[in-house]
């Protein structure tokens, strides 16, 4: 586990520990992720509420997606602020009580400095935009599904058809 | 081996004359004698906290003046025979003496009144039991 | 050979460094001398590219590129360590970025200024750091050692210690480069003093030349800045009225 390890605290900034940053990234991300399931649930659950409607009779709008669908991202973009502020704090660590900058922009492998300081909150944000993609299009496709659901074995009074086209 | 270790600390001048002065009366005086062999002059340069260029120009220096020779590689010895412990001695009474007259000189003392003092304060001095040599 | 050629370099409306061209060969120990913002900082790094300047950077030649950065060292005041790490984890880091480290040359001055091994950098004196930040700069593995006083807050023991143990310590081609305002404490160490003022160079004679003239740095540093012994006596002499004799 050492040599893990070491090779992981090649990509934070000399001084921080990167297996913590990590886990800690990780953490958001799981919770922009449990934010972010509220969606499907609530799509569900409304959508059983709507077909019970539709089976006494009554006849509402149905739910648009965007309105289901509401802030489930919004975790997922105060992750990606958080790691954008994370990555201007890593770069300007080394200058934070010493100048370690001088050392870090004189060594021979130039990468060193940009890896250190931009490879966790890159590898975050990715992992958040692709998440977030992920519920958005699990989501949809949920959405697409329970309208079929619930329209199943429904007959339309006349001249409702279009209202849920 | 020549010892840099009693080196007197501030004194006048570019320091290699300094170093050069202080080998010249160690001849003089006898504790450096033929054959004793020189510290190199990166341990000098450490030893005074001096520059190596500063050691070399006077160890040349001293090559000159044939004080010290250099032998097999960058080892240097010194190179006494009675002739240049005497040469070391008068050039060290020499400089001494050159330091008294300008002395004498800048208080406006003449030459003859000069050498009628000289006379005088050594008969004394040969009284108070200073030995001739 | 470490040559700097034309180097200009600006802040805004003030010029730093006027059109500086400077060469320093293997084995030469430079003092760079000025006062206070004469450039003395800003021109080391200019040298090392950590400041954008005008003007060419070349090391036998060759522009300085990822391929021969290493042969540059550098030591400040404002210390170039990382404050977090301690001094075994600066080993293990420099070791790994530096293919020249000189181990035993490390080992030898961690050992000799008892600097404690397995302490953060932070906890430190600042003698300490100094120290520290100067070994690091002569064990990096470099042909060429900038140092911009590396030497702020040592009392002058611990300076003359450092001198002597360099002296002890470099190779015959190894070069320093040296920035300092303690003229009289180096100038046994230097074999050449390089003056700044304003950002040019007024100065720049072979401490060897000195000597040979009949005078020393400090009679060469006053010359060049165009030092009036008698200014002050003169002062002195119209503020209470009297005739000055010289």
């Amino acid at each position: 586990m050492k040599k893990v390890k070491i090779r992981l605290d090649r990509l934070a900034p000399v001084g921080i520990n990167a297996a913590l940053e990590l886990k800690c990234v990780g953490a958001a991300l799981a919770a922009a992720l449990l934010w972010g399931s509220v969606a499907p649930l609530h799509i569900v659950g409304e959508f059983m509420d709507f077909k019970e409607l539709l089976n006494v009779g009554v006849f509402n709008k149905m739910p648009g997606f965007s309105t289901l669908f509401g802030g489930a991202l919004y975790g997922f973009a105060a992750v990606i602020t958080g790691l954008c502020a994370l990555a201007v704090w890593h770069w300007l660590y080394p200058r934070l009580g010493a100048r370690s900058d001088y050392t870090l922009r004189r060594l021979p492998r130039r990468s060193e400095r940009y890896v250190r300081a931009f490879a966790i909150p890159l590898a975050g944000i990715v992992i958040s935009a692709l998440l977030a993609a992920i519920v958005l299009l699990a989501s949809r496709a949920l959405y697409t599904y329970m309208r079929g659901w619930a329209l199943r074995g429904v007959t339309l009074p006349a001249g409702m058809e279009d209202m849920y086209a | 081996m020549v010892s840099f270790s009693d080196f007197p600390t501030g004194g006048e001048g570019p320091i290699y004359l300094r170093i050069v002065r202080f080998i010249r009366e160690g001849v003089a005086a006898g504790s450096v004698v033929d054959g004793d062999e020189m510290p190199s002059r990166r341990v000098v340069s450490a030893t005074l906290g001096v520059n190596p260029n500063t050691v070399q120009k006077a160890y040349r220096m001293l090559e000159e003046e044939g004080l010290i020779v250099s032998r097999s590689g960058a080892k240097s010895f010194a190179c006494v025979t009675p002739e240049s412990r005497e040469a070391a001695r008068q050039r060290l009474r020499a400089e001494e003496l050159g330091r008294v007259i300008s002395s004498l000189r800048r208080s406006g003392m003449e030459k003859s009144a000069a050498m009628e003092l000289l006379s005088r304060l050594w008969d004394e001095d040969i009284e108070e039991g200073g030995e001739e040599e | 050979m470490l040559e700097l050629n034309k180097i200009y370099k600006s802040y805004g409306f003030t010029t730093a460094i006027d059109c500086v061209t400077l060469s320093v060969g293997p084995g030469e120990i430079v003092g760079l001398f000025g006062e206070n913002g004469a450039g003395k900082t800003t021109l080391l790094k200019c040298a090392l590219g950590l400041t954008a300047h005008e003007g060419t950077v070349s090391l036998d030649g060759e522009p300085v590129t990822r391929r021969n950065i290493e042969r540059l060292s550098f030591a400040t005041c404002e210390h170039s360590f990382f404050p977090g790490l301690t001094p075994n984890a600066h080993r293990d880091f420099y070791r790994e970025h530096f293919p020249k480290w000189r181990e035993k040359r490390y080992a030898a001055l961690m050992d000799f200024f008892r600097l404690p091994p397995r302490k953060p950098l932070r906890s430190f004196s600042t003698g300490q750091k100094n120290q520290f930040e100067v070994i690091l700069a002569l064990s990096q593995g470099a042909d060429y050692i900038l140092m911009d006083e590396p030497f702020a807050g040592n009392d002058i023991f611990n300076r003359e210690d450092f001198y002597k143990v360099l002296l002890g310590i470099l190779e015959p081609e190894e070069t320093v480069i040296l920035s300092t305002h303690l003229l009289e404490e180096v100038e046994n160490f230097v074999s050449r003093a390089v003056l700044i003022k304003k950002g040019k160079i007024v100065g720049d004679e072979l401490i060897s030349d000195l000597e040979d003239r009949g005078t020393d740095l400090m009679g060469f540093v006053k010359s060049a800045y165009g030092y009036e012994p008698d200014r002050v006596s003169r002062a002195l002499g119209k503020l209470t009225g009297e005739e000055d004799e010289k």
